[in-house]
């Protein structure tokens, strides 16, 4: 069992962290260079970057949008958020993993309490979450099984750090529990990339590409009137 | 105000088609559409269009996008006016969306294509597309919920994007083709079928009532070539908004403005932007056109909110021959009072009056500031709506709606429910609309709704205020029979529904 906890937490890990890395980085720069293609294919190009840059930056301290809808489940999606992000990067022991693996060292952790509150909000949190989506009758017509799945996979390795910090929880199944935070944390690196979590990258570029996207390419109706094998527009017969 | 009733209800819901015609054309919805829309294998036909148009356009990229990032977390949902009415789960914004993103990935990408083999899903069916033929006319595209949207997903992209699709395959409101079909093919290039003679007669009437209100000789410049403004109004302003006119007229003639009304083409509107990209761009060439032919460098577009979208944002997209500053005259008219050009008398307008922010000109930031500081100018008693501004709410006749007379029940009903308790609460008696589809949508809710609220566009009530004769009095009282020739006009004009039947 240590052998596989080693592995897990070594040479797996490290690939999984590679495979997050570089498919955030190709799903970016795919991104990227797909506004760079609607820009180029349209005929006007001018986007008010200023704008759209205020706009995206104003969702990262999402202040001002918190009040006006769904208050409540906005507040606690960030909190949620945060130990998301906080505790895998700065809580002590992952500190040192980080440094063993990847050479990467932040020089400081998080104090314990924090990290525990931290991971007390992201479990209370992603169980409100789950709970808000499924009661709410909009939220609950509009989601499918992987919003729900994800949400939850994201809370594993949160349950089995609480086990795994705590004394008397931790004492017949501290390597259970080791084993299954670590391989939960893989499956998520992993699965990063390829899925809806890939917002974590993705996420600033959205109002970039709608603008994108309302510039339309000079003569694509024609030509698409064209590929549809048809001479005429409707409006040209008449009715 | 009056309330929602159970009757009012029903009748937003009621298909006001016969039954017949609702299962021969497949279509369970509230608009007519032409007749010979074809119903045999629409599935494969809709897939067809959707490839074509992905194909040459950019929408594509955006559909990929918003399916990666969509969460789902419904904060659009009570920024949505339908469905905050409603509070039916198929007017959630995302659900709209996702009718069209779940096509996309099922049918346009690998994995959603590998994903179908093992779950066995077809995809598109017949009934999602009445459903998409439905939802996408209940929403009025004001794009609202994209401010709610922490992912920046632009449902108003893809119910613009879901609306031409569906238009490829002969789905798409009656009400919208017969105006933009007099457009591009009738005899009077425009929407309501105004004859160039009638336009004329217009103009000379309006140019007799200014002579005698404001006591100067105000005219409507025509065809004046290197004039630096093409003016382009909704061409219904000339059958139905005279004092907008008017008042434009006068601004004008006060900044002693370079400009002119084109007689080849001398309609603003371009319901393209509703359901067409090939049609809008086909329309904002041909304002092109007649700014070229007349040698003006500018494009003057009047009170109203699409035409002045799809111009400014559209015609230098769509241009032939070289780029060209689009200005809505209240832009103009902000820009010419900071100028100090224009006086206003302040007694005039005493009511409290309050201001609708057009979806299409203030979402984008465009025009929001420019008519509050006019309207300060000279209208002591104002009162905001809350929300306002790019957060404003939609009138309910957004997204070419408004036009389809068939389905006012639902907008005064439901659609413009919103607004109609804005304005309630406003306490104001009279609210300023500075576009041509606002107004008759407001109107129509005023009146459906038994509120005893004036509507006007902007320049009305300038019309009204601004000093132009030296012995500064800025209003004379008009003689009765003025109007009449408004009344009487309309019989010479059908609409080209009718004109064409
Ligand atoms: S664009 Fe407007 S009407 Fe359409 S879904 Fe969004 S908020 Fe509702």
């Amino acid at each position: 069992m240590d052998a596989l906890i080693e592995f897990t937490t070594g040479p797996l890990f490290r690939l999984a962290f590679a495979i997050c890395l570089f498919g955030l980085v190709r799903v970016l720069l795919l991104s990227v260079s797909d506004i760079y293609m609607m820009l180029r294919r349209a005929g006007e190009r001018n986007v008010p970057w200023g704008d759209l840059f205020r706009t995206t930056v104003s969702w990262f301290v999402p202040v001002k949008h918190i009040p006006k809808h769904r208050t409540m489940y906005s507040l606690v999606s960030i909190l949620f958020h945060a130990g998301l992000i906080l505790v895998p990067l700065f809580y002590s022991s992952h500190v040192i993993l980080w440094d063993k693996n990847t050479g990467l060292s932040w020089g400081f952790w998080m104090p314990q309490t924090l990290a525990h509150i931290l991971t007390l909000t992201t479990i209370g949190g992603g169980i409100y979450l789950l709970l808000a989506r499924a009661l709410n009758d909009a939220s609950r017509h509009i989601s499918r099984g992987p919003d729900y799945f994800f949400v939850s996979l994201l809370l594993v390795p949160f349950i089995t750090g609480i086990f795994m910090t705590n004394v008397v929880l931790a004492a017949n199944v501290y390597q259970w529990m080791m084993m299954l935070h670590a391989l939960s944390a893989v499956l998520i690196l992993v699965l990063i990339p390829f899925t809806k979590i890939a917002h974590v990258a993705l996420f600033p570029l959205g109002r970039y590409i709608a603008a994108a996207a309302w510039k339309f390419p000079k003569g694509a109706g024609d030509k698409v009137m064209a590929t549809l094998g048809r001479e005429k527009m409707r409006e040209e017969i008449p009715a | 105000m009056n309330s929602i009733t159970p009757e009012r209800l029903e009748k937003a819901y009621a298909i006001p088609k016969k039954d017949e015609v609702v299962k021969a054309q497949k279509l369970p919805v509230r608009y007519h559409v032409e007749n010979g829309v074809e119903t045999e294998d629409r599935p494969e036909k809709f897939l067809r269009a959707m490839a074509a148009i992905l194909k040459h356009t950019n929408y594509g990229f955006a559909l990929d996008h918003f399916s990666r990032v969509t969460a789902k977390c419904a904060r659009c949902a009570v920024s949505c006016p339908i469905y905050e009415v409603t509070g039916k789960p198929e007017h959630v914004p995302c659900y709209r969306s996702s009718m069209l993103l779940d096509i996309y990935r099922r049918h346009f990408t690998l994995g959603g294509r590998i994903r179908a083999r093992i779950t066995g899903d077809i995809g598109i069916t017949d009934e999602i597309i009445e459903e998409m033929a439905g939802s996408y006319y209940d929403c009025t595209a004001c794009r609202r919920c994209t401010n709610a949207c922490p992912m920046g997903i632009d449902h108003g992209l893809v119910t613009h994007l879901g609306r031409w699709i569906l238009a490829e395959i002969g789905i798409v409101p009656r009400a919208l083709v017969v105006s933009t079909r007099e457009q591009i093919s009738g005899d009077t290039h425009n929407t309501s079928a105004i004859p160039l003679p009638a336009l004329l007669d217009s103009l000379e009437f309006m140019e007799e009532e200014m002579e005698g209100t404001k006591n100067a000789p105000v005219k409507f410049p025509v065809d004046q070539e290197g004039a630096e403004y093409l003016f382009v109004a909704p061409v219904s302003d000339y059958m139905m908004e005279a004092e907008t006119l008017m008042g434009i007229a006068c601004v004008m003639h006060a900044t002693g403005g370079s400009w002119t009304i084109g007689t080849k083409n001398y309609d603003a509107i371009n319901y393209g932007l509703f359901y067409s990209d090939q049609v809008l761009e086909k329309l904002v060439n041909n304002i092109e056109a007649e700014a070229k032919r007349l040698g003006c460098t500018k494009i003057l577009v009047g009170e109203c909110g699409h035409a002045s979208r799809s111009a400014k944002f559209f015609l230098n997209n769509f241009s032939k021959i070289c780029h060209m500053p689009v200005v809505n005259i209240l832009e103009y008219t902000h820009d010419a009072m900071k100028a100090g050009k224009l006086t206003f008398d302040k007694t005039i307008v005493t009511e409290k009056v309050t201001y609708h922010d057009p979806c299409n000109i203030a979402r984008p930031g465009w025009v929001v500031e420019q008519p509050r500081e006019i309207i300060r100018e000279f209208i002591p008693d104002f009162v905001e709506m809350t929300p306002k501004g790019r957060d404003n709410y939609c009138c309910g006749g957004g997204g070419g709606t408004v036009s389809i007379d068939e389905i006012r029940p639902w907008r005064t009903t439901i659609g413009g429910r919103k607004k109609a308790e804005q304005i309630d609460k406003t306490g104001a008696k009279i609210v300023i609309a500075p576009c041509a589809n606002c107004k008759k949508q407001i109107r129509e809710l005023l009146e459906d709704n038994e509120m005893p609220v004036e509507l006007v566009g902007l320049h009305d009530l300038i019309y009204k205020a601004l000093v132009l004769s030296p012995d500064g009095v800025a209003w004379r009282e008009p003689e009765e029979d003025d109007f009449d020739w408004m009344g009487g006009g309309e019989e010479d004009f059908k609409p080209p529904e009718e004109a064409k039947a």
